[in-house]
């Protein structure tokens, strides 16, 4: 079972015509697609997914399935979701394709490093987990801009025959159009995301761990920071009914250091007089987040955490 | 020092959510399950269950001990 995993911005032609020109076998197409966005570009990439569910079957015949990615700004749970897709498909028996040519970057960024962080952690699978782009012929916002001034020139000879305030209207509003394409590219602007305007994409992939340093991590995950690597110690032994001696006092340090910066990275520290502050860093958040199970009894009230 | 991060201070609540046993209680049988088979406290047939507050050792047959 081949699967490919496709999200959809607003390309078609990249997303199938190269698996029909390189005839690659294509059983099942996931398709996602962005809810996030102005109405008029989520209502233009839904057709776009539609017009693609329909042609993947029909050229293909894959069967297809068709997805909703939150916020395609929201790097972690974009992490989250292609890390369970990749995974559920592999525990299928499928081989995984990912395609990373649409979409915005966050989304590209997390596919790819969910990618090979399975790969890392299900190193039996490697060979059926690729992460491919595809690029277009041509771009069609060079062409628009050219066919407007040449529609613009029209309109300006039949304002001189006609009389019609709808065309001082539409001039207007090419001209206001085409100077800002010129003066700023195909994009407009900086959106706010969060807090900010930057979005980190914590692009280091995983790598295993063991079960006292899974412990640790959802200690961590659970309870937040740690003033002290002791006091880490200590919630860790009460935890697991250990009694706290020097040894698994050690045992944890030990462990801390190979989950912090200096090894695998999923922890972070921050010196406070002797001691240090130890808390999840962003790709310990990552981890624990993608390896919890998903069952959530419900319950009343609170926030969700989709 | 700690390098600047972002999102982190609106991603702790939901991850502290990800992480909590009551919410995740197969996650937590999970991670003690593993940890009781490497110590050699747990036999392959013996499974572990949640009981609120808490992990029960099972018999395999979801019988608590």
């Amino acid at each position: 079972m081949q699967t490919h995993v496709v999200p959809v911005g607003f390309d078609y032609d990249r997303l199938i015509a190269p698996l029909v020109r390189d005839q690659l076998d294509v059983d099942r197409v996931i398709l996602l697609e962005g809810a996030v966005g102005s109405e008029a570009n989520v209502e233009y990439s839904r057709n776009l997914s539609r017009k693609l569910e329909q042609d993947f079957r029909n050229l293909l015949g894959a069967t297809t399935e068709r997805l909703v990615l939150a916020d395609v700004y929201d790097y972690d749970a974009a992490f989250e979701q292609a890390y369970d897709l990749i995974n559920s498909e592999l525990d299928d028996g499928g081989e995984v394709w990912v395609n990373v040519s649409a979409m915005p970057r966050p989304v590209s960024f997390a596919f790819a490093t969910a990618a090979h962080s399975v790969m890392v952690e299900r190193e039996e699978d490697r060979e059926k987990i690729h992460t491919y782009y595809t690029a277009p012929e041509k771009y069609l916002e060079t062409e628009l801009a050219e066919e407007l001034h040449e529609q613009m020139d029209l309109l300006e000879d039949l304002r001189e025959e006609c009389d019609d305030e709808r065309i001082e209207d539409r001039l207007e509003s090419a001209r206001g159009l085409l100077s800002e394409f010129d003066e700023r590219g195909t994009t407009i602007g900086a959106k706010r995301i969060g807090e900010g305007h930057i979005v980190e994409l914590p692009v280091a992939s995983f790598s295993n761990v063991k079960p006292f340093e899974e412990f640790i991590l959802f200690k961590l995950g659970e309870d937040g920071e740690f003033d002290s690597v002791s006091e880490l110690a200590e919630a860790l032994s009460r935890e697991l009914n250990e009694e706290y001696t020097d040894s698994f006092r050690s045992k944890v340090i030990y462990n801390v250091d190979r989950l912090g910066p200096g090894g695998k990275g999923y922890i972070e520290q921050e010196e406070h007089g002797k001691s240090y502050r130890t808390r999840l860093s962003r790709i310990g958040e990552l981890w624990v987040r993608a390896h919890a199970d998903g069952e959530v009894p419900e319950r009343s009230g609170g926030t969700s955490d989709t | 020092m700690r390098m600047a991060r972002f999102q982190s201070e609106a991603e702790e609540p939901r991850i502290r959510e990800r992480c909590n046993r009551e919410r995740r209680p197969a996650t937590w049988v999970g991670i003690i399950e593993r940890w009781n088979r490497e110590m050699g406290r747990l036999e392959r047939s013996e499974s572990l269950q949640y009981v609120s507050g808490g992990v029960a050792n099972t018999d395999g047959e979801g019988r608590t001990k």
